[in-house]
């Protein structure tokens, strides 16, 4: 079944339809992320969860931030400074790792830094996922330091709360949302994560550790 | 040719017409959500795999807009429940490709 | 008597007796024939060998790629290039097992149940599926021909050297030249497609050709999603609503000072065209005259020639069939899908054609095994269209079989004129993620 559908796509080029981003953006530096942050506009969260709905991000991602299906983003909890980071990205088209995205570049377009800041702030009051009592992989605690693996939590926490150095909470995420974006770091099709700490984080995980660390930051209460 | 017919009788997958009316109504959402509801590498998203119980769900909520769309609304509006009931039965069934 | 093997391979050398009587050999397969490897024909043999797959499919196209006409007006803008529109038969050929044969189908034989093609092979056939598209009559408006759209005023609505030669004469047109697009009378191809194209060429002088103008002249008072467009015009090109469409508009409509770019002239404003002065490159409606730098004719149209010579058609030049199972009312054992059929209230479109096929291939599987097929079928149509890249909505609606005909279930069928700017947005993004997924289902 993949294959047949992997020979469909072959079926039409890759340039044939239009709805691919072309944009060509400057790779984040530390000093020029930490500036675009740290002078965003006080979000509003009140404004915030207003827009969440006229801009219909609460069809997908839940009027609280908690995706009606599986197959979206649960944005609940995240840090503020993620969220705006990742508004910027898809506007600017730096996030755009296949056909997808172009939803968020779509609606993204359509924010100033006053929305995005809000609506990052709206967010962030939304309580978070938290991850049920389970076996820990050891790659999330320990690393592999044969294979030059760092251990997730030594970035993104024991808990998945994320916040050390701007890195996002992923805990409660849903699996797909998961196993999609390390796919697409390891790939480097997504490579707006400064310093690539995330494709080079992802590049010697193999497809099923891939799944077991989707399966364990989705697993919640 | 009677024989044809007796042996290209034989020859169809034997589940080929169960609830052929729920799959009748379900090839018409492929032309966006891919044939046997998956869609690769596109803004539409598959819908293979969902568990019948959040299908329907987020068919009702199309439909009084608890869940805002851009389409989806006219398409909901447009079956009946227990159309919707039989969809959601026949896409639970369907692999979901992605995840192995 | 010959042998099986000799018989074989006087097939092979294409002799006129050598024909395969169906179901004698290869497992008694039975054997279905489609015309027409587009979306009604593709998607057709694709879902039959889905669902029966031991029957021996082959598809008799004529040209060994199949450029799409849904999305082609973005060519004009240079939005894609003509090869994008490409779409092969390799997937249909080698994962389906679908035999693809480019060929020309030239005449049916319906009591011996064969096929007869340019090349002299003939094909028989249980059942054959007919989906040959459309023929535009161009000798309909007076002045105009075939030979003339290939080289003065391409009408583009089969896919192909007219449409490059519109690109070419839209990029070359002088600085406040006028585009004139001649709407066809009802029923046609993709019902909202020339306000679609007027539009997208709209926006594409914008940036080009600022004082360019574009005028679309119009036998029909108003048209599918005609509010949607209007809307659409009037926020991005200057164009004012009339009157009678101002009911359930938005506030923020507003009345433009200056003509705007685009400008559409109904039937009951003398839009109706009469005739076609080449020399002049001028269109005389009932209105007057209306000169222009590039014409764009879209004529009347009828069912595909083919249909036409085996019969299938009625006096208006359509093909009737029963609604379960598309199977002509003229001749037995033969279908008629997409454009060239009659499918009551479905528009057409590649959407339509798409789902009509996928009905009729479970029918035919079911009558090829001799039973029944589901009596009550379900249809859909979506038509997306874009006002500007970024301003999509859509004509939509779910159809189900009502005294024997194809009617609309109860349901908006249109976007909300009140749509936000994010659902336009969106709805424009789909619109691009459609022609993907959609090319995907009726080929791959
Ligand atoms: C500008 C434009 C925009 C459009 N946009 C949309 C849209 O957004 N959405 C939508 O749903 N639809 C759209 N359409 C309409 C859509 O493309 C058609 O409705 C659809 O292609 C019809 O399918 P069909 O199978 O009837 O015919 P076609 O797809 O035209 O296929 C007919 C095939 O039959 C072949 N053929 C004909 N005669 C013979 C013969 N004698 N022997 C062998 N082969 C033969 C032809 O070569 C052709 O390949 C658009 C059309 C145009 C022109
Ligand atoms: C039609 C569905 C849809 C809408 C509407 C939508 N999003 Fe998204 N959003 C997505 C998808 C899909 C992704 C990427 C998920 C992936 O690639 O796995 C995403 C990703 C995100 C992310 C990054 C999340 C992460 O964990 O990487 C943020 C933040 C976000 N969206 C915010 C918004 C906001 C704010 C809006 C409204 C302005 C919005 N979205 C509207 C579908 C949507
Ligand atoms: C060196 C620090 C670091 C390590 C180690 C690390 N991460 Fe990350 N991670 C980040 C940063 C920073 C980002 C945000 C990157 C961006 O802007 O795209 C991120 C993003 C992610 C995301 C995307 C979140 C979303 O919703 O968009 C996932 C999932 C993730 N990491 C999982 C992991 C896993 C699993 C591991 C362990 C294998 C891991 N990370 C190891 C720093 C790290
Ligand atoms: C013309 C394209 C189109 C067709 C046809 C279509 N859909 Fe959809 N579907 C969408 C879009 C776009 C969305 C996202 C919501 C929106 O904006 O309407 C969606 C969303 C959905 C979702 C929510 C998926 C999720 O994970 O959140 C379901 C379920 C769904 N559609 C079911 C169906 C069914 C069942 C049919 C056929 C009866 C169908 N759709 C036909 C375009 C389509």
């Amino acid at each position: 079944m993949k294959k047949l559908i992997l020979s469909g796509l072959l079926l039409v080029a890759t340039t044939s339809f239009a709805s691919e981003q072309a944009t060509q953006t400057t790779d984040w530096t530390s000093s020029s992320l930490r500036q675009a942050v740290s002078t965003r506009p006080a979000g509003d969260a009140i404004r915030g969860a207003k827009l969440n709905e006229s801009l219909m991000c609460s069809s997908c991602h839940g009027k609280e931030g908690l995706p009606p299906t599986h197959r979206w983003p649960a944005v609940a909890g995240q840090l503020e400074s993620y969220t705006y980071k990742m508004l910027l990205d898809y506007q600017s088209g730096a996030r755009s790792e296949d056909n997808r995205a172009n939803i968020m570049t779509a609606v993204a377009d359509l924010m100033s830094e006053q929305d995005m800041s809000d609506i990052a702030a709206y967010y962030a009051s939304l309580p978070a996922p938290t991850l049920a009592q389970q076996p820990v992989p050891a790659l999330v605690t320990e690393g592999d330091k044969d294979r030059l693996i760092t251990a997730c939590a030594s970035c993104h926490g024991l808990s998945g709360q994320g916040g050390i150095k701007g890195t996002p909470a992923i805990a409660g995420q849903t699996a797909e949302t998961l196993k999609r974006a390390l796919q697409m770091y390891r790939s480097g099709n997504r490579d707006s994560d400064l310093y690539s700490v995330m494709r080079q984080a992802s590049q010697r995980l193999t497809s099923s550790e891939i799944d077991s660390l989707a399966n364990y930051y989705s697993g919640t209460n | 040719m009677k024989k044809v017919m007796i042996l290209s009788a034989l020859l169809l997958s034997s589940s080929a017409f169960a609830d052929e009316r729920a799959e009748i109504m379900a090839n018409n959402c492929a032309g966006c959500h891919g044939t046997d509801g998956i869609v690769e590498n596109s803004a539409l998203i598959s819908i293979a795999g969902l568990k019948a119980d959040v299908f329907i769900q987020t068919m009702q909520d199309f439909r009084n807009n608890e869940r805002a769309s851009t389409i989806m609304r006219n398409v909901a509006l447009a079956l009946s429940d227990d159309e919707i009931a039989a969809m959601a039965k026949y896409f639970e069934a369907l692999p979901t490709g992605e995840e192995k | 008597m010959i042998s099986r093997r000799e018989f074989l391979s006087l097939a092979a050398a294409f002799s006129a007796t050598a024909v395969l009587p169906a179901g004698s050999f290869a497992a008694n397969k039975a054997k279905v024939v489609v015309i027409g490897g587009g979306v009604g024909g593709a998607t057709f043999a694709k879902y039959l060998r889905r669902k029966a797959p031991d029957v021996d499919v082959t598809i008799i196209e004529q040209n060994p790629i199949y450029i799409r006409p849904y999305g082609s007006s973005e060519v004009l803008t240079g939005h894609v290039n003509m090869s994008d529109l490409e779409v092969n038969y390799d997937v249909l050929r080698n994962q389906y097992g679908i035999k693809v044969a480019i060929d020309r189908a030239i005449g049916l034989d319906a009591d011996r149940k064969i096929i007869k093609t340019a090349s002299g092979t003939d094909y028989a056939y249980d059942r054959l599926v007919v989906s040959p598209g459309i023929e535009l009559n161009y000798e309909r408006v007076e002045g105009y021909s075939k030979e003339l759209a290939e080289t003065k005023a391409p009408s583009g609505w089969i896919p192909g050297s007219q449409t490059s030669l519109l690109r070419d004469q839209i990029k070359t047109m002088r600085q406040g030249g006028t585009m004139l697009i001649v709407a066809p009378p009802n029923p046609y191809r993709c019902p909202p497609g020339p306000y679609e194209r007027g539009a997208l060429i709209a926006e594409w002088m914008q940036k080009h050709n600022p004082t360019g103008k574009v005028i679309i002249t119009d036998p029909k008072d108003k048209f599918t999603a005609g509010n949607n467009f209007l809307l659409g015009w009037n926020r991005l090109y200057g164009y004012n609503i009339p009157m009678e469409f101002m009911d359930d508009m938005p506030d923020d409509v507003v009345e433009h000072s200056t003509p705007g770019m685009i400008d559409w002239i109904p039937g009951k404003d003398g839009g109706t065209p009469l005739t076609f002065d080449a020399a002049n490159m001028s269109v005389k409606t009932e209105g007057g005259n209306i000169k222009a730098d590039v014409i764009n004719i879209v004529p009347p149209m009828k069912a595909g020639k083919i249909a036409q010579q085996f019969g299938l058609t009625n006096e208006q030049g359509w093909c009737p069939v029963n609604r379960v199972t598309f199977e002509s009312q003229k001749i037995a054992n033969v279908h008629v899908l997409g454009d060239a059929s009659i499918a009551d209230a479905m528009p057409k479109s590649g959407f339509a054609a798409n789902t009509q096929a996928k009905v009729a291939a479970y029918a035919i599987a079911h009558l090829l095994a001799g039973d029944t097929p589901e009596q009550s079928p379900a249809f859909e149509n979506t038509c997306y269209a874009l006002a500007g890249s970024d301003y999509g909505f859509f004509v939509s609606a779910v159809y189900e079989l009502r005294d024997g005909k194809i009617s609309k279930k109860e349901a908006p069928g249109l976007q909300d004129l009140k749509a936000t700017e994010a659902q336009r947005r969106l709805s424009a993004v789909y619109q691009q993620a459609w022609m993907k997924s959609f090319t995907e289902d009726c080929f791959a």
